[in-house]
């Protein structure tokens, strides 16, 4: 089903005032032989609502390889099924090397925890854009001043550790912790991660872990500290350098939730490498630097098979969490 | 806060500014009006477009767009019965029947002048006192909101109307639709019977859409139709007796729709449906409500409009956003790389306070176009049925699809018009199935999250001192009304029979 | 608990057969829901609320209260049949409105104005010139023509496809004029294209056409 949209760049900023469609589809169509061209229209697949992670993440990364490619790249939020909505969107343009999807841990969680038709073995992986570590925080006025502390504590009391979702990396980050320290804290399970925040600071939950990008303006206020962060080595960013890596503190758990796009099955090699090769353009590109930047990233990516392997050994390290 | 102010002035009066606020209010106006488009997929579908404006301008022109919607969901709850946004359903009820009385325009009026008080009294109070009101709402954890939501449901009762035990009824079947899909806070899929799209759940703008768009409208062809309504343009105007039963109404519910729409995530359609419920236990014309009575469109609406305005309080404040539409806007803050939160209001205080006084200009303005152009959307009723009803039928479907890009949702419009469609026509009332399919989610999350608080222990709601005040609050409204219609009816079957012995 | 409930003397009278089967799907769904909450663990293993307990208290309620809404119905006074359906209600409900109709109808004239602007004097019959039984027809057609609608989106597209639909309502059930018919259906395809496709850039099915 092909879809059109005027949301290109050209009216952007003249919308409401100028009603002018732009000429319709040009269709970007498939591969000649050899060479690639996705045409003029590739659609971005966003499975989530505008404004969230997901989305920004994908605008960012749209915006990028539209300069890369010159293409017109449409982001499009197919929202339902906490993802699989648009995943699944993605598994019916099989083979169509002008459809993307902005993708990140949910394509290994829900086939895990939900009964969709499919895994991430049905899809073209093309780049891991970069990976966002969690951090465990508590309110400024907590008790604890560390990890360690938060673990003591959970072997005499319930602490109550607020999660982003049955299923989110946070829950599964601290599903670790459990596990390499034998010791369990209650979730207190919240739609998102500004509500994780509000609990957090109201003083309703104890402990919570997040990504840095969501915690910037409480972390910069004070509102919240972090303890550690669940990576295998510091930040270098300016606010986060000061926090000790989960291992300084005996904690020998890191947890990354990743960010970056896949293309749909079954599409043709010169098509993969098309977008392998774009993407690597991109990396070097001044808007990777700013959006890694400005979500507080770790600029780690990861391409094609690469990204296959990674996929890989991350579906098992989840499975070994939330598979029964 | 006079140096913020002139600040704001200053950012806010920038023609550019003000070219794109009024944008912003006239587009929110026509999206409100859309059946099923409401504030949040509004800024949601175009948030995209703001992207290469300046922060502050994108900002004032999605915050335009929220508000405004909240002006154009009422026109088309009023005159079709339809609404635009679940926090407008209450209008279908007295809004409506004014309108069936030829009395649209006054209605329209009346919401546009409570709306706007409403406004202009809950951004004072977020001018003055921000940031103390955030910090404060974070005390409301997961027992308190649940409080808080048992309280919105107790004045479902009112909503009942003349059978309450068929409201009841209806509100628990709104609730069982809410638990359609993934459970909250666990990994199992509830009632999906193996559907993809269900998992998220029903999306309930689309079921709303249609049991009140697609069921009101094959109603009317089955009754035999409305007739057109021909009033005289003086009737479409407010009479000075009606415009002296808005102030209470509005005051009330500005008040109650600016303490909900501060907590995090309680919002507009709580406080309407509770604002609504409070005219019936404390207005002075609590007995015309239903019929079309003033009260019954000047509380919900100001409320709505208040706990809209009232939910940036926590998103710029806290960076926790207060409602739906302002966690997406929170995301556009993201996009523009601004950190919502304490800091920026020390960082960026000509965008807070520009954005803030916006509201004020995005308002009036809106009163400036909604009262003289009431009498003008009220012309719509004057269009015959047969042409009005599938110009309803058209728009309904194609909002329910722009809700998600779905399809899914246009056979969820169908199926739920079916549903709407006997539900009118065997008299099980709409409004108390939205408040269930809207508050149920919130219900149950914050049911599990309290039971995970207390360790299995639910009756932590009580140890805690707010939320025990609410509790207990909810449990009077569920008992006193009742037992006072019992005791009145009591008196008055033992007058009705000393009348008869007498006779 | 109206007080009409309250003072009518007890004469019963059987309930109409719709009321008690709308109810009694009410109370099945309860049950329904019951059932299945109980699989979906009503407790769960730490004792904690389960996934399965509102669906089963909520269900249980539904189940109670339908029944007791039932009773209610069959225990409700003669004259009070409709007591609890209100006089809005009363109006409202198909009978009356089929009685009313079939009275209008002797008066009747075509409301809408549109080949009778002269006639406004007698404001008082059915808007759609039809009487209580072609009505009654015209529901399930017209949900078929929704159904249809939709069907045909994945073929038309979406705009297409509705504009057609509003043109067959139009012209074909409502009897309206070829032109008028046409000219309101493509204003409202005009209407739909800009506010959806243009101002708010929806990226609206295309179907197989692919035009709008």
């Amino acid at each position: 089903m092909k879809r059109r949209s005027v949301l290109t760049a050209g009216a952007i900023g003249t919308v409401g005032l100028a009603l002018s469609a732009c000429s319709g589809g040009s269709g970007g169509g498939s591969s000649a032989d050899g060479e690639f061209d996705p045409g003029n229209r590739v659609t971005m697949i966003v499975p989530f609502s505008a404004g969230g992670g997901s989305d920004i993440a994908g605008r960012a990364i749209a915006a990028g390889l539209e300069e890369a490619t010159g293409a017109t790249i449409t982001v499009e939020n197919r929202v339902g099924g906490s993802g699989a909505v648009g995943y699944s969107g993605l598994v019916n343009a099989e083979g169509d090397g002008t459809m993307l999807l902005a993708s990140e841990t949910a394509l290994i969680t829900l086939p895990i925890v939900q009964d969709v038709d499919f895994t991430y073995e049905s899809f073209t992986p093309i780049m891991k854009a970069g990976e966002d570590y969690n951090l465990v925080v508590v309110a400024s006025d907590s008790p604890f001043q560390s990890i360690t502390d938060v673990i003591e504590a959970a072997k005499t009391e319930q602490l109550n550790a607020a999660v982003s979702g049955a299923t989110g990396p946070d829950h599964i980050a601290w599903s670790l912790i459990e596990q390499e320290q034998g010791i369990t804290l209650e979730r207190v399970t919240f739609e998102s991660s500004s509500e994780v925040l509000a609990a957090l600071m109201g003083g309703h939950v104890q402990v919570a872990a997040s990504s840095p990008g969501e915690l910037t303006g409480q972390l910069e206020s004070g509102d919240i500290r972090a303890l550690c962060a669940l990576a295998p080595e510091r930040y270098e960013y300016d606010l986060l350098a000061d926090i000790p890596t989960g291992s300084e503190e005996g904690v020998e758990v890191t947890f990354a939730q990743w960010r970056g796009f896949i293309a749909p099955g079954g599409i043709d090699d010169a098509a993969k490498e098309y977008w392998i090769a774009k993407a690597k353009e991109y990396e070097q590109s001044d808007a990777y630097k700013e959006f890694i930047e400005s979500n507080m990233l770790q600029p780690v990516t990861a391409y094609g098979d690469d990204f296959v392997e990674y996929l890989h050994q991350y579906a098992a390290d989840v499975e070994s969490v939330l598979g029964n | 806060m006079i140096d913020n102010l002139m600040l704001g002035l200053e950012t806010a009066v920038s023609p550019e500014n003000l070219l794109w606020c009024a944008i912003g209010v006239v587009l929110g106006t026509v999206i409100g009006m859309m059946p099923g488009l409401g504030s949040a997929t509004g800024v949601a579908i175009l948030l995209p477009v703001t992207l290469t404006m300046e922060p502050v301008t994108a900002l004032i022109m999605l915050a335009g767009i929220y508000y405004g919607s909240q002006y154009g969901a009422s026109t088309s709850s009023i005159l079709i019965s339809t609404p635009g946004d679940s926090s407008s359903v209450v209008l279908t009820l007295d809004g409506y029947q004014m309108a069936r009385k030829g009395r649209a325009g006054a209605a329209l009026a009346i919401s546009a002048i409570a709306s706007f008080i409403a406004a202009i009294i809950s951004l004072i109070v977020m001018l003055a006192i921000a940031a103390p009101i955030a910090s404060w709402a974070l005390n409301f954890g997961p027992p308190e909101t649940l409080a808080i939501i048992l309280l919105g449901m107790a004045t479902i009762v009112t909503f009942a109307g003349e059978n309450m035990l068929r409201g009841i009824i209806m509100a628990a079947v709104g609730l069982l639709l809410s638990m359609i899909g993934i459970a909250s806070g666990f990994t199992t899929a509830r009632f999906t019977f193996g559907s993809v799209e269900l998992l998220s759940g029903l999306e309930f703008v689309a079921v709303m859409i249609g049991i009140f768009a697609l069921g009101e409208v094959l109603h009317q062809i089955q009754r035999g139709g409305e007739k057109p309504i021909r009033a005289g343009f003086r009737d479409l105007l407010l009479k000075k007796d009606e415009a002296k039963r808005i102030p209470g109404p509005a005051l009330r519910g500005t008040f109650l729709g600016t303490a909900l729409g501060v907590l995090p995530g309680a919002g507009a359609t709580l406080a309407s449906f509770m604002s609504y419920g409070l005219e019936g236990r404390v207005g002075r014309h609590r007995k015309e409500l239903g019929t079309g009575a003033v009260e019954g469109v000047a509380a919900p609406e100001a409320s709505n409009n208040a706990a809209a305005n009232a939910s940036f309080i926590p998103t710029l404040a806290l960076g926790i956003p207060g409602s739906g539409t302002t966690a997406i806007l929170l995301g556009a803050f993201v996009i523009f790389g601004l950190q919502p939160g304490p800091m920026l209001f020390e960082q960026q205080p000509d965008l807070v306070w520009g954005l803030l006084v916006s509201f004020f200009f995005g308002n009036l303005l809106l009163l400036v176009l909604n009262l003289p152009l009431a009498p003008v959307f009220a012309q719509v009723l004057r269009v015959p049925y047969s042409y009005l009803y599938p110009i309803i039928i058209v728009l309904s479907l194609v909002g329910a699809y722009a809700v998600g890009n779905s399809l899914f949702a246009v056979w969820v419009v169908f199926f739920a018009g079916v549903l709407g469609f006997f539900m009118k026509k065997y008299d099980f009332p709409a409004a108390p199935l939205v408040l269930g399919l809207v508050l149920g989610p919130m219900l149950e999350r914050t049911l599990v999250q309290t039971s995970s608080m207390g360790h299995g222990n639910l009756l932590i709601v009580f140890e805690r001192p707010l939320s025990a005040f609410f509790m207990v609050v909810a449990i009077l409204a569920f008992v006193v009304p009742p037992l006072w219609t019992a005791i009145q009816g009591r008196r008055q079957k033992v007058q009705t029979q000393k009348a008869s012995v007498d006779a | 608990m109206t007080d009409s409930t309250i003072e009518t003397p007890r004469a019963r009278s059987m309930p109409k057969t719709s009321d008690l089967v709308g109810t009694g799907i009410l109370a099945l769904v309860g049950l329904v829901a019951v059932l299945m909450g109980f699989g979906y663990g009503f407790i769960g293993d730490n004792g904690q609320i389960g996934p399965g307990f509102m669906p089963v208290l909520t269900g249980a309620f539904i189940l109670v209260a339908s029944l007791a809404e039932i009773g209610r119905l069959f225990l409700a006074p003669k004259d009070g049949s409709t007591a609890g359906l209100g006089g809005v209600a009363e109006e409202l409900s198909a009978e009356a409105a089929a009685a009313q109709a079939a009275a209008r109808s002797e008066l009747g004239h075509d409301a809408d104005g549109q080949g009778s602007g002269a006639q406004d004097a007698d404001e008082e019959r059915d808007v759609f010139g039809r009487t209580a039984k072609q009505r009654n027809r015209t529901v399930p057609l017209v949900f078929a023509i929704i159904l249809g609608a939709v069907l045909l989106t994945q073929v038309l597209g979406m705009l297409l496809s509705l504009a057609l639909m509003m043109f067959v309502i139009v012209f074909l059930i409502e009897k309206k004029p070829l032109v008028p018919s046409l000219l309101t259906s493509l204003a409202v395809l005009a209407a739909a294209y800009l506010i959806f496709a243009v101002m708010l850039g929806v990226p609206l099915p295309q179907g197989m056409l692919g035009i709008l």
